[in-house]
């Protein structure tokens, strides 16, 4: 059993995956309601929004940094998407809008972390409190009514069965693997993460690869808010308030260093996956809401904890 | 040392014995036994790396030892941290400087020992200073902020902060290095004022004149091993260097010089100077010519490599790649044309230490393995990480090994592969053997004479002279940022040029034509 746990270290995502298959059957064991295709679609439209944060947030922190304004960027791309079309915008370019509004955001967040020398957690911080503040002041605190056929489609749609959130996810998720693991912007990444002062010795932009990745979350939090507009019909100014901790934990909770340089972006999903499971499996048991966050409290600690005893092995 | 006499209180204030210290597997220091009597300057030297400062730091509380025993003042110095260090009277002044840049030199002399009444501080620090600075003579205003202050000043707070904790035993590691000649004269009159009150110096230094000036008692160093420890009297600069290289020392054969049969200037300096110390260096280096730069740790090698390369900003001169001039210099650009450096300290700047050995070897060199979209071609990254790791005989020879879980050899032979990876024209290395075992060492030279044959042009710098002057073709000489003395290593041998670099390094800047 113990040669097993240490050998598993090698393979992250078995790992995790792992985990959370023990924490389904342990849910399931105790309530039949838990493992139902009607359920277990409802749990994939819970998680689609924090998951799609996370792999965002997956690039952010491998980089060796950390944005804490993805909730504050979903919040002012929806807003701005239910204000233009309040005005009148049709719902596709609208939404094409609120997209580079958000990764615009997340490129300011670049810009001043790389260029201003400002440390990841005060910029976004800022950001934070910028982007949420800015989306009150376009709205002037009023939630809009969306609903429009695509914004219906994506948040109530199926296609081949599935409920359209999850093809987001997919997306999102895909797009990400493949970037960091078959590509030079990614490998910049690890590198970026891995050492800085050596990356730039090796002649890697540093700077210009930062700015990318924040921007990149930023898009990352557009996406989710596209996928939130949907879900509500909907945009309320003050929609997804920290959420940001959330899609934190999910990174973490997967497996990704927080010290930056190692990690594989799939575990963030299964992390978001194992927090709506523990949400939703104790809904089914009829625990309060008050124990699930003392529950969720413990499990971000124990995996990190795991992670330490596993990451002393290897040295 | 059996000096002891009846009327003197005969327990050392420091006593090592059998002490060794080790660095991740590497031995630096062994077998070291040593006395250092109450009321003496007791000085440590030797050459680059022969574990002088270690020693220094050992005694300061600052590294913990890895065999053998020490006493301070006849009592088991274990547990031996700074603060246990302090508490019983030993302190250490550092290389790089350890102060609070904000606060005032009162401050700082006295942080941590503050007057206070419940916790609130009194302010009495500039009183309490005035009967040091007394002592010393040294001309320091008490409410300056440290950070307005310059090295030589913010060196003299280090010594007023030992004296202010009444520290019997004083360690000082290379406090003179950026004194003028008339500030070490006032350092070595306080050493000798701290010695009247009893009190105990152990003066850490490359600078042998003022060894020999001030201290009592020396103790030579070579490679980690302790040569010898005599009274001064016994002592000239002559004995000392030869000490210090040591006669016998087994000989490593060297691979052969080759030349080219044309000779053409790959990379030419001119007066080159740099914010970080550089100054108007000037030297060439010629097509399958390896050409050494020698001079002491703080010396400015480092930096003049990193002016030429682009890593740092220069504030003067010109650098001349096949003729032409290369303005703008940085290190992605460099790397186009084909000029690469090998950085040292393999694990603070040359490698990844959380990637595989794959995606170390090739990060520098992406674009060429990648689609002009950036999808990176895994095939023809693996083969060629593959030829890398073979050509240098990289063990465990796993393409996708943890490069953490490597030995420092290895490590190093990464390192080196990874920036010859694509036949560079001109490189540049950066002590590239240090710290590894004498296999992975002889790999490594046959890999740098190899590249010189092939015709790249290399630029050496090493601590260990034996290295440049059984590899290079020429050498300058390199001391204070500047680059002096050319020579051929042919006929030379390492007292000779360790002599001529203490002289360089012994002359104030200004004082010495180029």
């Amino acid at each position: 059993m113990k040669n097993l746990f240490f050998k598993l270290q090698s393979y992250p995502l078995a790992w995790i995956v792992l985990v959370a298959c023990l924490i389904a059957l342990t849910i399931s064991a105790l309530s039949p309601y838990f493992l139902t295709v009607n359920n277990f679609s409802n749990l994939m439209k819970q998680v689609s929004i924090v998951a799609i944060l996370a792999a965002g947030q997956s690039i952010v922190i491998i980089s060796g940094g950390i944005d804490l304004s993805v909730g504050s960027v979903l919040a002012l791309t929806a807003v701005t998407i239910g204000w233009l079309v309040q005005n009148g915008v049709s719902p596709e370019i609208a939404t094409v809008c609120g997209v580079a509004v958000g990764t615009f955001a997340g490129f300011l967040n670049g810009v001043i972390i790389a260029k201003g020398k400002i440390p990841p957690f005060i910029a976004t911080l800022g950001m934070l409190g910028i982007a949420r503040g800015v989306a009150l002041v376009i709205t002037g605190g009023v939630s809009y009514q969306v609903l429009t056929p695509l914004f219906l489609f994506i948040g109530n749609g199926k296609l081949f069965g599935l409920p359209i959130p999850i093809y987001f996810v997919i997306v999102a998720y895909a797009a990400t693997h493949f970037m960091l693991s078959r590509s030079k912007f990614g490998r910049h990444v690890y590198a970026i993460g891995g050492d800085e002062s050596v990356s730039r010795l090796e002649g890697i932009n540093v700077d210009g690869r930062k700015i990318a990745i924040y921007a990149l979350s930023g898009f990352f939090s557009a996406v989710a808010a596209v996928v939130m507009v949907g879900r509500l019909a909907s945009t309320p100014p003050n929609v997804a308030f920290g959420i940001e901790l959330q899609a934190i934990a999910a990174v973490i909770i997967g497996g990704i260093s927080f010290a930056g340089g190692r990690g594989i972006v799939l575990t963030s999903f299964v992390g978001a996956l194992i927090m709506a499971m523990i949400t939703n499996g104790l809904n089914i048991l009829g625990v309060s809401s008050f124990w699930q966050q003392v529950l969720i409290g413990i499990v971000i600690i124990a995996a990190v904890w795991v992670d330490n005893i596993k990451s002393a092995r290897r040295r | 040392m059996n000096r002891e006499s009846p009327l003197e209180n005969t327990t050392p204030s420091i006593r090592l014995r059998g002490v060794g210290k080790s660095f991740g597997g590497v031995s630096v220091l062994r077998n070291v036994d040593l006395d250092i009597p109450p009321g003496v300057i007791h000085g440590l030297v030797g050459e680059n790396g022969a574990g002088k400062s270690t020693l220094g730091k050992i005694i300061g509380g600052y590294y913990s030892i890895s065999e053998g025993s020490m006493e301070a003042f006849g009592e088991s110095a274990d547990p031996w941290t700074p603060k246990d260090a302090l508490d019983r009277g030993v302190a250490i002044m550092h290389q790089e400087l350890q102060l609070v840049p904000e606060l005032t030199v009162a401050e700082n002399v006295f942080l941590g020992i503050e007057d206070h009444r419940l916790g609130v501080l009194s302010g009495t620090e500039a009183e309490r200073l005035m009967p040091i600075i007394k002592a010393t003579g040294f001309e320091v205003d008490p409410s300056a902020k440290v950070a307005d202050l310059s090295i030589a000043d913010r060196q003299k707070i280090e010594v007023m902060r030992a004296l202010a904790r009444s520290a019997k035993v004083i360690v000082m590691d290379e406090p003179t290095s950026s004194l003028s000649a008339n500030e070490t004269q006032k350092l070595h009159e306080t050493m000798q004022k701290l010695r009247a009150s009893g009190g105990t110096v152990v003066y850490v230094s490359h600078f042998l004149d003022n060894i020999l000036e001030v201290c009592d008692s020396v103790t030579i160093l070579r490679d980690g091993d302790l040569v010898r420890t005599a009274p001064r009297e016994n002592e000239s600069k002559d004995t000392l260097v030869s000490a210090m290289l040591g006669g016998g020392r087994s000989e490593i054969s060297f691979p052969e010089k080759s030349r080219l049969k044309e000779r053409r200037t790959a990379l030419e300096v001119r007066s080159l100077s740099s914010a970080n110390g550089t100054r108007d260096a000037s030297f060439h280096v010629d097509r399958g010519e390896i050409v050494g730069l020698i001079g002491l740790v703080g010396g400015g090698r480092t930096e003049i490599l990193r002016a030429v390369i682009g890593a740092d900003k220069s504030t003067g001169g010109d650098v001349l790649v096949h003729g032409e001039p290369y303005p703008n210099r940085s290190i992605a650009e460099s790397n186009r044309r084909g000029i690469v450096m090998v950085p040292e300290d393999r694990r603070k700047l040359g490698l990844i230490m959380t990637m595989a050995v794959r995606t170390n070897l090739t990060l520098p060199h992406l674009p060429s393995f990648a689609t002009p979209l950036g999808r990176i071609l895994a095939a023809a990254e693996k083969s060629k990480a593959r030829d890398a790791i073979d050509h240098f005989q990289v063990k465990p020879s796993d393409v996708d090994g943890d490069i953490l879980n490597y030995s420092g050899g290895n490590q190093q032979k990464v390192l080196l592969a990874k920036w010859l990876l694509r036949d560079p024209e001109i490189v540049i290395l950066d002590e590239p053997s240090r710290g590894v075992d004498v296999g992975a060492r002889r790999r490594i030279h046959e890999a740098i004479a190899e590249l010189a044959s092939k015709g790249a042009a290399v630029l050496l710098v090493s601590s260990e002279l034996e290295e440049v002057l059984g590899l290079a073709h020429r050498a300058y000489l390199v001391a204070n940022g500047g680059v002096f003395d050319e020579f051929a290593p042919e006929g030379k041998t390492e007292v000779d040029v360790l002599r001529s670099l203490f002289r360089l390094q012994q002359q104030p800047p200004e004082a010495r034509a180029p």
